[in-house]
């Protein structure tokens, strides 16, 4: 139904009430954009962030991201009504914890799609883990619904009040990636999440640390994550794209292995491993996801005046 | 101590006869592998040449058993499953109902080839992120049960971890922590190396390989499938306890059980205590070190 | 909360010389042990022993738990279940039904024995690979479990046939899996007795220091120790500092503030203050109060058994001025 496969880096998440939210696509080029309606809307801003979403889609109709709302899961009912525009990709929905709330909200978006004229089933959910039930109850929570494109990590620093660890970590947080990374990879939904450590606080780091934590999160097989500020849409967006190294490395492998292979051999020692073809296969896997990644940041900087580094 | 002693796994693509090199590596287990091939033709080649080969790889010593494809495998099963053979690796279990599919043609192919009913043992290779969320229930699917074994190269695609990376640590070591607490739980054990090399399966230097199987022993996996024979003396020294342990084990239980007689259940020795636990955990291991010395033995005498 | 035990200390039931002298470590609880420190041929005498010592130890203001046999838990909890006991320590749980088995038992002996039905906590440990993979049954098995360590111990690494310490993390996934399960259950989750990297030596007050440190900022407030010398780093180590609560109040006097005006973040100090810190400034000032109603509790119980002895012996107590 959904191609999850689109390129999702980086998850810009922008106040709800903003007038203007083109001009963060614009300086910032994220892969999508997050209108909130939780955190970054203090209670006495909620109405008119909710009142301004309308507008607020209608006018990013035409540009390479994709929009998003975050919806505070306490008056989830009339955010997500208040979402329902022609435009609005999905919902992401941050502290679910049993699967009949995600039905429930399966059923109610399908409900405001047909009132509002969006396309039946075409508006995702992204849900963001957010306590120990709901990564207790992940893989039923992921198959709650169909609409369920991606499977996120939040600011569990926070929620679940994890201190540090001896070594600098968040106490249980790789152990609470691995667990989103197994049950996304199972039902083939997009893992979201950087590896944020000690120092930072709620997703929130400075950029050359947000680089940091998106690569080593790429590197254990995640591909988004969200960005609470605008200053760590370019970094998390480059730490999640292969880099122009590791694409001369895979290209090298792959070519090399071609050689072996025509040569009749089933495996080939490149540089001292051991390479079959379902290893190779996954290096060209990415050699295509470079490429794609390529093309999308081309197309946005077509579109925006920044300029996207390499 | 762990039911099998199977330190070394070897895998060895399906040939016949098989090379040399596989039967004087002197693993404990060879693992026949048939290759990514498929075909009818190739299916059909090698049928004559399966049985022989066990028969060889079992004189030789080694326990076989044959890897079986998810995508052919009840032709792999028709094919390999003759007398010799201790069991099969099914390769990238996802779900108990596989394991139970396999079990049933298991029990008709030992009626109609001579093979003791119930006597074929499954080794379920755990190779997606379904089979480690699974694995308890995998593990408890069949008591031809013997092992889980952590497929590690298949995991790393199948999460799609970026190949070629090079983290500071391993990156399936929950998944893989997983997969050996599930295995345990049913009684079985698991198989499994440590990070980098479970996934570059490079030939590394004797000192790398030694310190990998000591810490892959350390998590608690009790042997590693080998793809290089030069793999196997490494994990057949490595997976087992030590010299000096087992000597520091012979006088814990000299200690303890001197303590026994004295009426006390705890005493102290080179600054640690020795209760009740130290001690059970004295006699596993003085157990399994002399279950690894006969296995050696064994084989010692198969190849001369 | 009000339950404060910082330090959950051993106490071998069958060794005179320290029964008399637990009620003057200044633990916050003490397990008369039943189990491992006892020898098979001394468990009937153990069991006699119980019900007296109760007395002895609780002298010091601890609370008293009991370790018992699981091959004996019927016999053992007979003898134990006493006015005094607050919790039973039920090793090798591997299943809810090992659980729900203590809590009925319980359930009659409280009844029986004039205890507040319900009141006798259930501690399962985690001591083997199944215990592990059924961590959440267990956590949600039996209203009496409040409290649950992980998996990490001699047995489990018996169970998976490993050493205890070699020298990096092997334990990654049984701390961790029982870890989330607690928490996801509304269990609080136990601390010690070691820490990774730590030799198992036990009686090292610089080790005692560094596991209160790491408990403390993993916001854990309990911790199993087996030697009495851990017990004050882990008193003084687990309960906020000055500094601390002096945030927290500035913390909830500020957000309280921003709520009245609809705002719900602010910067103060180069330090964000918002929900979550309000929520944990909370936390830590009801934490503040418990520690020191303890630390009350204890000073008293000391002093009044002192006075009643005329002992020379002085325990160490940690009365910590808040």
């Amino acid at each position: 139904m959904v191609n999850s496969s689109v390129i999702r880096r980086s998850w810009l998440i922008v106040p709800g009430y903003e007038r203007a939210p083109i001009e963060y696509i614009r300086r910032y080029l994220p892969d999508v954009l997050v209108l909130d309606l939780e955190y970054t809307v203090p209670p006495k801003r909620k109405e008119e962030a909710r009142a301004n979403l309308g507008d607020a889609i209608r006018g990013l109709a035409q540009c390479p991201s994709e929009i998003f709302v975050r919806v505070d899961w306490k008056t989830r009912w009339c955010d997500i009504k208040a979402a329902m525009y022609p435009g609005l990709r999905g919902i992401v929905l941050p502290e679910p914890e049993l699967e009949k709330d995600v039905t429930e909200i399966d059923e109610f978006i399908g409900e405001c799609e047909q009132e509002r004229g969006v396309i039946p089933g075409t508006v995702e959910l992204a849900l963001i883990l957010e306590s120990a039930r709901g990564f207790q109850n992940a893989l039923n929570l992921a198959k709650a619904s169909p609409r369920v494109t991606a499977l996120g990590l939040g600011r569990v620093d926070l929620t679940m009040n994890l201190g540090p660890d001896p070594q600098g970590d968040f106490r249980i947080y790789p152990y609470l990636m691995s667990r989103v990374l197994a049950t996304a990879r199972a039902l083939g939904k997009q893992p979201l999440g950087a590896h944020w450590r000690r120092g930072s606080r709620g997703g929130v780091d400075s950029p050359e640390r947000t680089l940091e934590a998106a690569q080593r999160a790429r590197y254990m097989g995640f591909t988004g994550c969200l960005c609470a500020k605008p200053e760590q849409v370019v970094p998390a967006s480059q730490g999640f794209t292969p880099t122009t190294d590791e694409v001369s490395r895979l290209t090298r492998i792959q070519d090399m292995f071609e050689q072996i292979h025509k040569a009749g051999q089933v495996y080939a020692d490149i540089d001292g491993r051991l390479y079959d073809s379902s290893k190779v296969q996954a290096c060209h896997k990415l050699l295509l996801f470079a490429q794609a990644c390529s093309r999308k940041d081309t197309d946005k900087a077509l579109y925006g005046k920044a300029e996207v580094k390499q | 101590m762990p039911k099998y002693i199977r330190r070394s796994l070897l895998t060895v693509p399906m040939s016949s006869p098989l090379p040399e090199w596989a039967l004087k590596a002197g693993s404990d287990v060879v693992i026949l592998d048939l290759g990514p091939d498929t075909t009818q033709e190739r299916q059909n080649s090698s049928q004559s040449q399966i049985a022989p080969a066990i028969r060889a790889a079992a004189e030789a010593g080694a326990e076989m058993f044959v890897r079986i494809r998810p995508e052919s495998a009840w032709a792999d099963l028709e094919l390999t499953v003759w007398p010799g053979l201790t069991g099969i690796v099914l390769a990238r279990v996802q779900s108990p109902e596989e394991v139970t599919e396999a079990s049933q043609q298991l029990t008709k192919l030992e009626q109609h080839r001579g093979i003791p009913k119930g006597s074929l043992q499954i080794d379920a290779e755990i190779g997606s992120a379904m089979g480690a969320l699974n694995s308890l229930d995998i593990a408890r699917s069949s008591p031809r049960l013997c092992a889980l074994t952590a497929g590690e190269t298949s995991l790393y695609q199948n999460l799609q971890l970026a190949p070629e990376a090079a983290l500071d640590q391993d990156p399936l070591r929950f998944i893989k922590g997983q997969i050996l607490v599930n295995a345990r739980a049913a009684g079985l054990q698991a198989q499994g190396m440590s990070y980098p090399l479970s996934i570059t399966l490079a030939k590394a230097d004797e000192t790398q390989l030694k310190q990998a199987v000591h810490r892959a022993r350390d998590t608690g996996f009790k042997g590693a499938v080998c793809p290089h024979a030069s793999w196997v003396k490494i994990c057949n020294e490595g997976f087992r306890p030590s010299q000096d342990e087992l000597a520091y084990y012979v006088k814990v239980k000299e200690v303890f059980e001197d303590g026994l007689r004295r009426g006390l259940a705890s005493v102290p020795l080179e600054g640690r205590m020795v209760d009740v636990p130290v001690y059970r955990r004295a006699q596993v291991f003085l157990e399994w070190g002399e279950a690894c010395a006969r296995r050696d033995k064994e084989k010692w005498r198969a190849a001369s | 909360m009000t339950r404060v035990n910082r330090s959950v200390m051993f106490v071998p039931i069958n060794n005179p010389r320290f029964v008399d002298k637990a009620w003057t470590r200044g633990s916050d609880a003490i397990i008369l042990d039943l189990e491992d420190s006892v020898p098979m041929s001394e468990k009937e005498k153990a069991r006699a022993l119980v019900r007296e010592t109760i007395p002895k130890v609780a002298r010091s203001g601890a609370v008293i738990f009991v370790r018992i046999n699981k091959e004996f838990i019927k016999a053992d909890l007979e003898a134990a279940i006493w006015p005094g006991i607050s919790r039973v320590i039920l090793p090798k749980a591997q299943t809810a039904d090992d659980v729900r088995l203590v809590d009925a038992l319980l359930t009659s002996l409280e009844k029986e024995r004039g205890i507040e039905v319900g009141a006798v906590e259930i501690f399962p440990l985690v001591e083997s690979a199944l215990a592990v993979a059924n961590s959440y049954a267990i956590a949600t098995s039996s209203p009496r479990v409040k409290v649950m360590p992980d998996g990490w111990g001699y047995d489990t690494s018996l169970d998976l046939e490993i050493e205890m310490f070699a020298g990096f993390d092997q334990y990654v996934y049984i701390r961790e899996e029982p870890t989330l399960a607690e928490i996801a259950a509304g269990v609080e989750a136990m601390g010690g007795p070691y820490i990774p990297g730590t030799t198992g030596k036990v009686d090292q007050k610089e080790e005692g220091k560094a596991l209160a440190t790491a408990l403390h900022d993993a916001h854990i407030h309990e911790s199993i120790i087996l030697h009495p010398a851990l017990v004050e780093p882990l008193v003084a180590g687990l309960a906020p500092t000055t500094k601390e609560i002096d945030w927290a109040r500035k913390v909830l006097d500020i957000y309280e503030r921003l709520q009245q005006e609809g705002e719900s973040v602010a910067e103060v100090d180069g330090k964000v203050i918002d929900i979550y810190e309000y929520r944990n400034a909370h936390e830590l000032l009801e934490w503040a109060a418990s520690c020191a109603a303890k630390d009350r509790h204890k000073a008293r119980a000391v002093a009044k058994a002192q006075s009643e002895q005329g002992s020379a012996s002085s325990p160490s107590v940690n009365s910590k001025q808040t």
